[in-house]
């Protein structure tokens, strides 16, 4: 569409270092966290208090740890980076802003592990993400089709899978997409930082990364201890945003087309004691009905539609996904907005569901998200920006660190360079979430909960290696690191 | 010597009817055969040619035989009818009920008459009652997805093959269109012939049986009540809604449609995708038994045009591929409160769209975004809406084009 192109979201970099050009002043918040830069070279006010922004004191700030490695951000990429950095032998710090681990995989409710299969059925993604699920499975944590059924084209079973969830066969195929507890995923991840010797700290904000010229040496976090640094060899951005980024010196893109999945905020709930049995009998026999209902409610204002749980002893658990369009979202005026017309609309449609759809009568609102669910923010501009054209590209790059099902039939496979974690003109640094150096079209396809795990893994063991070996991040050994990788469960070419 | 005459007559009709049922079976070896073979009814061709049919090399093969029969009484019948055969072997020596309809008038004759008039007013009315439509028909079963289509491919030839174990040959000498139209073209060679006869000689003519063409009270009545019924049918056809039926790519306005059609099952046959399927009453009577497209577990394929190399008729217009893909056969729209875009990212229609028609489009009044389609690109394949997850009721539907 003609009118949504060129809109930008939020704030552009070129605008942000423009305006703290023009104001020469250092204090410029930009999106979450919210934290001055401390560049008071030319400030031109002694009390440093404009009307429109401050100048704010030099300070010391207390180092609490000195590491090897420091991820800032406790989500899927972030979990994956911490313990596969760990696990090849880095001392490693986990710094998340919640009181939990997971992100948009626990607290955004986004209990969901699409597409680890390809079209034909087989497996692309592996390593830390199907640990993850082994570890939900001996806890009943996890639903997925069976393994000896993925690939399979039997109308009767893509049926019965497609039934059950939307995510089980895509086309006429059966594949493996997983629903994952978002509690269990929570205890099982801190099991994993004790297991892998990770320091974490949760409930502190990792805002700020310490430079040198551009070599970042450490995060600045604030939590209820005050503001405290970390120092480290290597810095891993998985704040999926890329809140590090603007502080960091290092380029990014913000550009997203309003028409794409990436654009949306989400804020989900589940509601629970719903009669399912009761709901699928009235909607075989009154099918039309209800989409009158359907349209009713959203013309409320509420969301029409949800998924089922399928977890065990979770029968009566449905899981709603409204989404919201939005400015920017990092913006923390969007993300108030959002979650206040969340909430309201939340109950709008529970309501009318309990009155007016059958099954639902006796349901409550069990769980809503603890923090909104992102889909995109910036990305960084990396040593090699991942383009729609790769999607078509029939060789892996040369330094693949990451295979994805990809959604162009013709290609099954996309293949993801390790250049896209290394933010360009930055030392030290490595991106590991969403905020991967790629255009719109690939961000939108390939930021999901699987994705970052896998970059994160691949940022990790490569950190571990280039602090091992003692060089820059973007130095390292690609072979070895793939050698290091396949080792660790991920599945490469070749 | 007639018995002679009439080995060689059997081996012939054998021949044709092995032939029929060559042409007629799935074997993919000339698309235009089955088209072919109902074509060769002079009765389609003469009905589809006044109702506004195509005229192309088939319709040749009907209009010899159309000459032939003015000359030769019933000639196609003894010859060639392979339906006729089938039926003739059926009913052997004894049928049940040999002689009742004796004293019973042509029905086929009025049928006939009321066709042709019909036709002229753009609906050949009974035009589905021709025998070698019926048998084609049959052939259809092997498409068949249950046991209605079953039951609706088989059952006209299952009501002929009944109707010769219990009454003879019944069909063949009162109720066959098919056969009354050679009987009235014989009656207009006759009189053409009676005509320059009697100007050399005055008496001694030999009247026809039970029917000549000269204008009878029952002809007339047959024509003005085969124009009436064609134009109510007409008007009831007309009567379309955005829930009507879809028609095959190619299908000519509706209110013609369901007249020129003879449910000879050709397109449903010719379907690779299997989704055209006959009416059973979405359209009202008259489009009872026509082809509609419904779109359950395939779409129209955008390199497949046989459908409308299939028609005798014309109902379904002859396409080349291009045309065909430009052809609408409705327009996909979306129920945004149905579309799981909303809630799981789920896309399924726009990567399905051979045509780039769904794309996802900024409601700025909503403040949101949503699959839409662009009409000037949708063509109503069905590719969307056979990929649409949302059960029983699609969230994106092809819906009948209307103005």
């Amino acid at each position: 569409m003609k009118s949504s192109k060129d809109i930008k979201h939020g704030i552009t970099r070129r605008e942000f270092v423009k305006n703290t050009a023009i104001k020469g002043a250092a204090a410029f918040a930009i999106g979450a966290g919210g934290m001055a830069i401390p560049i008071s070279t030319r400030a031109t006010e002694s009390t440093g208090i404009s009307g429109k922004t401050i100048k704010e004191a030099a300070r010391e700030t207390k180092v609490c740890r000195t590491a090897d490695v420091v991820v800032v951000g406790g989500g899927p990429g972030g979990i994956g980076a911490a313990v596969s950095a760990a696990r090849n032998g880095a001392d490693t710090v986990l710094i998340e802003r919640y009181e939990h681990l997971g992100g948009m995989g626990t607290g955004g409710l986004v209990t969901i592990i699409p597409a680890m299969t390809d079209i034909n059925g087989k497996q692309v993604i592996a390593g830390i993400t199907q640990e993850w699920i082994e570890r939900l499975d001996k806890r009943d944590g996890a639903d997925y089709p069976k393994k000896e059924h993925w690939g399979s084209t039997g109308k009767k079973l893509v049926d019965y899978y497609k039934n059950r969830s939307f995510f089980y066969a895509t086309g006429n195929r059966v594949g493996y997409s997983a629903h994952i507890d978002a509690e269990i995923s929570k205890c099982l991840f801190q099991d994993m930082m004790e297991e892998a010797g990770i320091k974490t700290y949760l409930h502190s904000w990792g805002t700020e990364p310490i430079m040198e010229g551009n070599k970042a040496r450490g995060v600045i976090f604030e939590s209820k201890s005050g503001r405290q640094a970390v120092l480290a060899k290597v810095v891993i951005d998985s704040t999926g945003d890329g809140d590090l980024l603007p502080y960091a010196g290092a380029d990014f893109e913000t550009h997203i087309e309003k028409t794409q999945r990436i654009a949306n905020l989400s804020f989900s709930y589940w509601i629970d004691n719903v009669d399912l049995k009761k709901y699928e009998d009235y909607k075989k026999s009154n099918a039309r009905e209800l989409a009158e209902k359907m349209r009713e409610v959203k013309k409320l204002g509420g969301t029409p539609g949800f998924l089922t749980s399928n977890l065990k002893n979770q029968e009566n658990v449905v899981w709603c996904f409204p989404r919201y369009a939005n400015t920017c979202q990092y913006d923390v005026e969007e993300l108030t907005r959002v979650e206040f017309l969340g909430r309201k609309e939340m109950l709008i449609t529970h309501d009318f569901y309990k009155k007016h759809v059958p099954g639902f009568e006796k349901s409550f609102i069990v769980l809503s998200n603890s923090q909104l669910g992102t889909r995109g923010g910036r990305r960084v501009v990396g040593d090699y920006v991942v383009k729609e054209e790769d999607m078509k590209a029939k060789d892996p790059f040369k330094d693949t660190i990451a295979v994805f099902p990809n959604i162009d039939d013709k290609n099954p496979l996309m293949y993801m360079p390790y250049r896209c974690l290394i933010p360009r003109n930055v030392n030290n640094m490595l991106v590991a979430c969403r905020a991967f150096s790629s255009d719109a079209v690939i961000n939108d396809a390939f930021n999901l909960i699987h994705h970052c795990v896998s970059l994160g893994q691949a940022a990790g063991a490569a950190a571990a290696q280039a602090v091992g070996t003692d060089v820059d991040v973007r130095k390292v050994d690609i072979k070895a690191l793939q050698g290091t990788l396949k080792k660790q469960g991920v599945i490469l070419p070749g | 010597m007639i018995s002679k005459k009439n080995t060689l007559r059997q081996k012939i009709r054998l021949a044709c009817f092995l032939l029929a049922v060559l042409l007629l079976l799935p074997l993919p070896f000339w698309i235009d055969s089955s088209r072919i073979f109902v074509q060769a009814s002079s009765f389609v061709t003469i009905c589809s040619l006044l109702a506004g049919g195509t005229i192309w090399a088939g319709t040749i093969l009907g209009l010899g035989f159309s000459i032939i029969a003015l000359i030769r009484k019933r000639w196609f019948c003894r010859y060639i009818c392979p339906t006729g055969l089938l039926l003739d072997t059926v009913s052997g020596k004894k049928p049940l009920f040999k002689t009742w309809w004796k004293g019973c008038p042509s029905i086929g004759k009025y049928a006939a008459i009321l066709t042709v008039a019909g036709a002229i007013a753009g609906y050949p009315l009974f035009l589905w009652m021709d025998p070698l439509a019926i048998l084609n028909n049959a052939f259809t079963v092997y498409k068949a997805t249950g046991a209605v289509s079953v039951a609706i491919s088989l059952s006209g030839i299952v009501i002929l093959i009944l109707l010769a174990l219990t009454s003879g040959n019944f069909w063949c000498a009162r109720l066959c269109p098919l056969g009354a139209t050679q009987d009235l073209l014989e009656n207009v060679g006759s009189f053409c012939r009676n005509l320059s006869k009697s100007v050399k000689i005055e008496s001694g003519e030999k009247a026809s049986p039970g029917f000549s063409l000269p204008a009878t009270r029952r002809t007339f009545i047959a024509l003005a009540v085969g124009v009436g019924l064609s134009l109510w049918a007409q008007k009831t056809g007309q009567a379309r809604s955005k829930d009507a039926p879809l028609r095959p790519p190619g299908a000519i306005e509706e209110d013609e449609f369901t007249g020129l059609c003879i449910r000879c099952g050709n397109c449903t046959r010719a379907c690779p995708s299997g989704i055209i399927h006959p009416d059973t009453g979405q359209a009202g009577i008259p489009g009872l038994l026509a082809p509609l497209v419904r779109y359950e577990s395939s779409y129209c394929n955008e390199e497949c045009n046989a459908c409308t190399k299939a028609c005798p008729t014309g109902a379904l217009q002859s396409l080349n591929l291009e045309q065909k893909n430009r052809y609408v056969i409705g327009k996909a729209s979306v129920d945004t409160s149905l579309c799981l875009w909303g809630f799981s990212d789920c896309n399924n229609c726009i990567h399905a769209c051979p045509y780039e028609a769904v794309k996802v489009h900024w409601y700025e009044e909503a403040y949101e975004s949503f699959p839409g389609v662009d009409p000037l690109k949708c063509n109503g394949c069905g590719a969307c809406e056979v990929v649409c997850p949302t059960g029983d009721l699609k969230a994106i539907r092809i819906r009948n084009k209307t103005d």
